[in-house]
């Protein structure tokens, strides 16, 4: 329900960051034209990043413009379909002359003319492509990394003395890097490929979270969260696939095991849903504080009524709902507009977005020192600047008049004779000047400040007022996000199951269940024994168990006799002949 | 066609290989008899395959020519030869129709009985197997039985075209052997001279040469002296073969002739044009190859940061602890990695007088040449947890996970090749070298160099 437009999103991030390179590459293979380079064989080094599923994708929508030519064949060879030479070669007559089956001709080389071929005889191809008259064979390595060396090297060079015979034009996914990838191949191999590369541009896991976060959502994924989250790609983790499994684990976690966020659904009518919904929201910290700040209010009847009214409490939660979207959105919108005005700014150490977001969840984003440096910093822009970031703000749906300062500059700025050189505020460090006076043998530095040209001053006013609007924006929109009423169902900030799915302890949890099996096996008869040793235990259990309490020598015969006493447990007699059968 | 015409058209086609093209002519003339087997040597592209293929074109005898390196295994190569054998006689008209192959033909007697059943009472026929010694999975007895073939029927001729000449090689004596030299200065000059680059890097065609205008004239007067001049500074020592040669001049020729386009030059001025890009000439960028061209520029670069390439922050711990692994000894773990241990790390290139005298004795290769030793992976996690600059709290999975990533990027890989990757007890191996794990290293602040014994 909720997580289907997110898919959407996410597959529209990729493509958009893919698209430039399909276009390369097919226009590379296009012409890549057989006749130009006569000794070398043309390739396309694709460095995609280490993620697998970008680089299927990828493939495919190559493959499907190159495919718009009928007189091309691709062939996809992967590192498990050819593990040595030969079936790599057969592979490839067997795919390429299997394409175009359609077309009348296709029995032509079996027996007719070439008789009987090796299957991994690349004549075959060259005889299809010749009746075909295939303009160009593309090969396609999908996980160049994974192949052996040799292989690719033998391949390259098998398919480099076909090069005047059989139009090959050649394509290397790779993980890593150029470089890495031709320490894999000889000198004499390199010789042979006539290489272009193409970067896939790398979608990062701040952009996801990003987009995650800015279109339209239901759920907000909280700052304690997104910072584990964003901390173990930053340590671990290279693919974004697992990135997107922990954030749709989240809101997996969030709508299957929450039972609040029901009332998150926009379509389902409130009416219908059952009480324990109601009494579930009137357990909430946050309707706690509502139900104080009713109080402080004085307004004790409507109070009453959503305590003991299931359907004007129902109103209330829709309307509140609704309005914590609001202002989460605006929190969010509010985030945006600080990092476009951080990007027009000229301060150095520029916060990632994700940062500012989480700090904003958290209601830390004003009091930063970030915060701050910006602000200070939107008061020395000279005029230019101050100018784009209006128009910038002005796309963003901000809820002030901006349109009035930009007229106002405007005035200003064609008032001016030399329009090439923009105002500057008040603030502006050109207008300071050090002045050094030596008194007494001391040297004092005292600051002045230059007189304002009329024109500057005026500018000066509309900059105090831009800061001042903008200072006020970001007091009332940067609330924060806990105090919201039923802020528990619109924020998933939950870490322990995102710990507990995506870093498991294997080890931890197999000595645990070898300690007390009990916990896990859930029978009836070990349940009396709390801890140590019973005979209806598993055996695994109680020799592990043995073990732990042996010291670093461990006796077997010692051991085996304790294991046999707990097993056993009967009487020494029958312990010693029951020894003897079981020995 | 008579036979000095045809010798006066090849050596004019093939420059510089006049006594090769003579010799080949005498031996395989069709009027005289021919010797059953020659034996063709020299090292990689000095013309054989060349030579052979237009002075077979040239006579009018029946032959093929099988290229060994388009053959994958030996049945291929026997299979093939058959089926050229075929072709070649259908087109002189000595076989109704070349029906490819009847029957199966895996071994070296099976090739034998077909061919003799396909030349016999048939005229001269000459067989050329090009690169006959870097066939694939050939057995050792296949380039002696073929050595052998010009005996079963008498006549057919063998050419075998090799890069190495070897004394045992073929067991049989007698055999003439044509030696293809590799190019001398002038030779190799000649040779590219006759393929000028105009200034824009395109090859000149053919006719231009012929009808020559001033400014091409200017060109190739400046080609060859430019090819002169890349032979002596990187061609001599480095790049001494035609293709190899001619890539280099290729790759120098563009920043070479930037200044006369800028018209700043002009093209008679070689010695300025010289001194300006001289450059150009002292670094060996151009002789490195790579997949991707580099453009060398005529001034001096610096070098470049190798590894752009950037893992996170645990693999890149995990890449170095199998690098240290790979080419750290095991004995000398607890020295490197014991935190407790007292005993100083030994630093590169130290070491008293005493110790340097006795090392003298047993003359040891560095460690670092020797190539990646294997290691089990206990080791590697014992090395990683050492090398971590804060203890290494998270659980197992994940860790194990990394490795799985490494190894899917083939930075590691499993050493022997056969079993299972699942299989544990297996042992390991770094498939990177030192200057990507120094590049990595640093982008961490990790210093490599004084956990690797010397």
């Amino acid at each position: 329900m909720s997580w289907r437009p997110k898919e959407a999103l996410l597959k529209r991030i990729y493509d958009d960051a893919s698209v430039k390179t399909v276009k390369e590459v097919v226009s590379f293979v296009n012409s890549a034209d057989s006749a130009k380079s006569d000794r070398k064989l043309h390739a396309g080094l694709i460095v995609t990043g280490p993620d697998s599923s970008v680089v299927l994708s990828l493939f495919e929508s190559i493959a499907e413009s190159a495919n718009l030519e009928s007189r091309t064949i691709l062939v996809t060879l992967s590192s498990g379909q050819s593990p040595n030479l030969k079936t790599a070669l057969n592979y490839i007559n067997h795919c390429a002359t299997s394409r175009n089956l359609d077309s009348q001709s296709g029995v032509i080389f079996d027996e007719a003319k070439g008789g009987r071929r090796l299957n991994y005889d690349l004549q075959i191809l060259s005889d299809y492509v010749q009746s075909h008259s295939i303009d160009k064979v593309l090969l396609s390595f999908q996980d160049s990394e994974a192949f052996e060396g040799k292989v690719l090297t033998e391949l390259i060079h098998v398919l480099s003395s076909w090069k005047g015979r059989i139009p090959f034009v050649l394509l290397f996914g790779i993980a890593t890097s150029v470089e890495l990838f031709q320490e894999k191949l000889s000198t004499d191999t390199i010789r042979c490929l006539d290489g272009s590369a193409f970067d896939v541009q790398q979608v990062g896991a701040r952009d996801v979270i990003k987009a995650f976060q800015s279109e339209q959502p239901n759920l907000w994924v909280g700052p304690g969260l997104s910072r584990t989250i964003l901390q173990r790609q930053k340590d671990y983790i290279q693919s974004h696939s697992t990135l997107i499994n922990s954030l749709k684990y989240a809101y997996m976690t969030h709508f299957f095991a929450n039972p609040l966020s029901i009332f998150l659904s926009t379509t389902q009518s409130i009416a219908s849903s059952q009480k324990e919904h109601y009494e579930a929201v009137r357990n909430l910290p946050s309707f706690r504080r509502y139900a104080q700040t009713l109080i402080e209010r004085k307004e004790y009847e409507s109070l009453r009524t959503l305590l003991d009214d299931n359907e004007s409490l129902g109103d209330v939660v829709v309307q509140e709902i609704k309005n914590g979207k609001q202002a989460l959105q605006a929190i969010l919108r509010a985030t945006d507009v600080l990092f476009r005005l951080q990007s027009s700014s000229t301060l150095k150490t520029q916060t990632p977005w994700t940062e500012m977001y989480i700090r904003a969840m958290r209601a830390e984003l004003a009091g930063s020192v970030a915060f701050k440096e910006i602000m200070a910093s939107i008061k020395k822009l000279p005029s230019d600047n101050m100018k784009d970031m209006l128009n910038h703000l002005a796309g963003m749906s901000v809820p002030f008049g901006l349109i009035d300062f930009m007229k106002e500059l405007d005035q200003l700025t064609h008032g001016s004779e030399e329009p090439k050189v923009p105002l500057r505020s008040a603030y502006d460090v050109h207008h300071e000047t050090l002045r050094t006076t030596v008194v007494a043998q001391k040297v004092s530095l005292s600051k002045n400040t230059s007189t304002l040209s009329t024109q500057d001053s005026a500018y000066t006013k509309i900059v105090d007022r831009i800061y001042s609007i903008l200072c006020s924006y970001f007091e009332t929109t940067l609330i924060n996000p806990q105090d919201l009423f039923l802020n528990e169902g619109l924020i998933f900030d939950s870490k322990s199951p995102h710990r507990e799915v995506f870093t498991p302890k294997p080890r931890f949890a197999v000595e645990r269940a070898l300690s007390s099996p009990h916990d896990y096996l859930g029978c009836d008869c070990c349940g009396g024994s709390e801890d140590g040793l019973s005979a209806t235990q598993p055996a695994t259990a109680i020799l592990y168990q043995l073990y732990l309490e042996s010291g670093a020598m461990i006796n077997t015969a010692d051991l085996w006799s304790a294991f046999w006493t707990i097993v056993g447990g009967d009487g020494i007699e029958d312990e010693e002949a029951g020894q003897q059968r079981a020995l | 066609m008579l036979p000095e015409e045809i010798s006066s058209i090849l050596l004019d086609q093939i420059p510089c290989r006049a006594l090769q093209i003579r010799q080949l002519l005498a031996l395989l003339s069709p009027a005289l008899p021919s010797p059953s087997t020659i034996f063709l040597y020299g090292v990689e592209a000095t013309g054989k395959t060349l030579a052979i293929n237009a002075v077979l074109d040239a006579i009018t005898t029946p032959s093929a020519i099988i290229p060994s390196r388009e053959c994958i295994t030996t049945r291929h190569l026997l299979e093939r030869t058959i089926a050229a054998v075929k072709e070649a006689l259908a087109a002189h008209g000595q076989l109704e129709e070349a029906n490819g192959l009847d029957r199966r033909c895996e071994s070296i007697s099976a090739f034998v009985i077909e061919l003799r059943r396909l030349l016999d009472g048939k005229d001269k026929f000459i067989l050329v197997f090009d690169g006959i010694d870097r066939q694939r999975e050939a057995a050792p007895t296949l380039l002696p039985a073929i050595a052998r073939l010009g005996e079963i029927s008498p006549n057919l001729t063998t050419v075998l075209v090799t890069t190495t000449p070897h004394a045992h090689l073929l067991h049989h004596a007698g055999i003439p052997h044509i030696h293809f030299p590799p190019y001398t200065r002038t030779e190799t000059l000649a040779i590219l001279s006759r393929t000028p680059l105009s200034l824009d890097a395109h090859p000149l065609s053919p006719q231009a040469v012929n009808t020559t205008t001033a400014a091409e004239n200017d060109t190739e007067w400046l080609w060859a002296r430019f090819t002169a001049a890349v032979w002596d500074s990187l061609g001599q020592p480095a790049a001494r073969s035609i293709p190899e040669f001619r890539d280099v001049c290729a790759r120098l020729w563009t920043p070479f002739t930037q200044p006369i386009l800028a018209g700043h030059y002009g093209a008679r001025e070689f010695s300025k044009l010289l001194v300006k890009n001289r450059s150009l000439f002292q670094s060996e960028d151009a002789l490195i190859n790579s997949i991707v061209p580099t453009e060398p520029s005529s001034t001096i670069n610096k070098p470049k940061n190798q590894s752009t390439y950037t893992l996170p922050y645990y693999p890149t711990h995990l890449l170095i602890s199998a690098y240290l692994a790979s080419h750290n000894p095991p004995k000398h773990d607890i020295t490197l990695f014991s935190k407790t241990s007292l005993s100083k790390r030994r630093k590169r290139g130290g070491g008293t007088a005493l110790t340097s005298h006795r090392a003298s004795k047993h003359r040891k290769i560095s460690r670092r040449l020797l190539g990646p030793q294997p290691f089990p992976l206990e080791r590697l996690f014992a090395i990683f947890h050492a090398i971590l600059p804060l203890p290494y709290a998270n659980g197992g999975a994940d860790i194990m996970c990394q490795v799985a990533t490494l190894v899917g990027l083939r930075l590691i890989i499993k050493a022997g090749g056969a079993g299972d990757v699942l299989e544990g007890g297996g042992k390991w191996r770094v498939n990177v070298g030192w200057e990507f794990v120094r590049g990595v290293a640093r982008g961490v602040n990790f210093d490599v160099e004084s956990y690797l014994i010397e």
